[in-house]
């Protein structure tokens, strides 16, 4: 007989392979050689891969120093204006539909408000491409920190406030080594959620080949022409890129000890 | 595995049966309509007009051309499929999945231009190879994209527009184009005259179908569905083509 408390531990395994798993699997048997030598054959695949790892990194990079700071407010400043708004903020690049955030990134720093930039503003450069990646994955950066200062607690402050650090050398030189693995996690979550991101990067970025245009983007016109097999090929190497990265920084920072700052 | 979990695993089954069973009742009084995007104002309305006149029910269902092909292909219902682009349409018959095909309207390559591009003076895509101008044009993997291409191409200022850097965005879709050209983000883009209409973007210059090539938004009665009722329907479409003429389709 299953019992009220164990029906959802019960129900995990399968929910899981069925729904997350087996998506995956699905995509990995629909592997053909010919979308491999499609893709693989491709430049412009190569230049996008180029382009993603690239953009993806400095938008993990952007996202984790900028999480830094909203630390500090989430542990010295939380009755602040600054740190409401933010916090409030924080959960809408992840709701907002990600063409609107291209749309809305466009209009931002176009040149309609940029024009002295140059003759697009920000608009269709890798710097765009960054950007557009920054702003859907910084708030999982944020998050990340957030739960990595609740476990860190108030007690590490205080001993480093007894021994006369202001707030911000207490936080600098105490918290945010003792960060590091929710700073990994975020920057894992960051980059992660950066490789997967087209429709941002596309409407801000430009999806120029051979230079704007990333791996999802990628895929996605793909997908679009009905070209599934290369698409499969490109999606299941978007996936291996993404596994290769969290594997190489658990090994870098040791196995294991980025569980929890992911969670 | 133990008995809590292979009872898991059978309530599970159960939901996804129940579901693939209710998804596929159907009756002769019921259209599945998959249909381009463009498309949505003339046929929604028709669609509505259609249920009052005759007491069917008409579920519709917008999106990509290419995507929903990929989704017929896969074996998703649907009884009547309107494609952007002809070449999807043919896709279909190949594959054996359709019981009859018709051309339904036609449409022109424009080329539009933004607040800040008529101030440069683009008033003819010869213009678009000037230093300074910029311009959108669809990846070409969306079938607008490969007639800008083949046009640009055809008129020998394709490889110029490239080379130059006068090429700045290839957004994934048509509308996409367009919202550039109207949030005047890039000087000029080529879209389709319906989509020019739809955006209410003036239009600079009509390409001819001699250098695009046929722009030809197709049909599909889909084999296997209600094909009785799709084809009615289609007809009544082809018979109101009027409501498609006020988006600027022509007739096919």
């Amino acid at each position: 007989m299953i019992g009220r408390y164990e029906l959802l531990s019960a129900l995990f395994p399968p929910l899981f392979f069925l729904f997350i798993a087996f998506p995956l699997v699905a995509l990995v048997l629909n592997l053909t050689p010919r979308g491999l030598a499609q893709a693989f054959g491709d430049p412009y695949f190569w230049s996008a891969t180029f382009n993603t790892i690239l953009c993806a990194a400095a938008a993990a990079v952007m996202g984790v120093a900028t999480a830094v700071g909203f630390g500090y407010y989430h542990l010295f400043k939380r009755d602040s204006v600054i740190y409401r708004i933010a916090d409030f903020l924080n959960d809408l690049p992840v709701a907002l539909p990600h063409t609107v955030a291209g749309l809305a990134l466009l209009l931002a720093f176009g040149r309609r408000y940029f024009w002295w930039l140059g003759e697009n503003g920000l608009a269709f450069t890798l710097v765009a491409v960054t950007l557009a990646m920054f702003f859907v994955s910084y708030p999982l950066a944020a998050r990340a920190v957030q739960a990595g200062l609740e476990e860190v607690g108030r007690d590490l402050v205080e001993v480093a406030r007894t021994l006369g650090d202001t707030p911000a050398q207490a936080y600098a030189r105490v918290v945010v080594p003792a960060l590091r693995e929710a700073l990994l996690g975020g920057f894992l979550l960051a980059f992660s959620r950066s490789l997967s991101e087209f429709a941002a990067v596309i409407m801000f970025g430009g999806n120029l080949p051979g230079k704007t245009q990333v791996l999802a983007s990628y895929v996605f016109t793909r997908v679009e022409a009905g070209d599934l097999e290369a698409a499969v090929a490109a999606s299941v190497f978007c996936m291996a890129l993404s596994l290769a990265v969290v594997a190489l920084v658990r090994s870098l920072t040791g196995a294991g000890g980025l569980q929890r700052a992911q969670g | 595995m133990d008995a809590r979990a292979a009872l898991a695993v059978g309530l599970v089954a159960a939901l996804l049966a129940g579901a693939a069973i209710g998804h596929h009742h159907t009756s002769s009084r019921q259209l599945t309509v998959f249909a381009a995007a463009s498309l949505k104002k003339p046929l929604t309305r028709l669609a509505e007009q259609y249920e009052r006149e005759k007491g069917v029910k008409i579920a519709l269902n917008f999106g990509p051309s290419g995507g929903l092909t990929a989704q017929i292909l896969q074996g998703q219902r649907c009884d009547l499929f309107f494609s952007a682009d002809w070449k999807y349409i043919v896709e279909l018959r190949k594959a054996g999945k359709t019981a009859k095909t018709r051309k339904f309207l036609r449409d022109h390559l424009v080329l539009v231009a933004s607040k800040t591009g008529r101030r440069k003076g683009v008033k003819d895509v010869k213009d678009l190879t000037r230093p300074g101008v910029t311009v959108a044009v669809a990846d070409p993997k969306a079938p607008v994209g490969e007639y800008t291409q083949r046009a640009l191409r055809r008129l020998g200022i394709w490889d110029t527009i490239v080379k130059n850097g006068n090429l700045k965005a290839r957004p994934g879709t048509v509308n996409q184009v367009a919202t550039m050209v109207k949030k005047d983000q890039v000087d000029a883009g080529f879209v389709y005259r319906s989509v020019a209409v739809e955006f209410r973007l003036p239009i600079v210059q009509t390409l001819p179908h001699s250098l695009t090539g046929p722009i030809v938004w197709g049909a599909a009665v889909i084999k296997g569905g209600n094909e009785r009722l799709a084809e009615d329907f289609l007809n009544y479409c082809l018979r109101h083509v009027d409501e498609f003429r006020k988006y600027g389709w022509e007739p096919a």
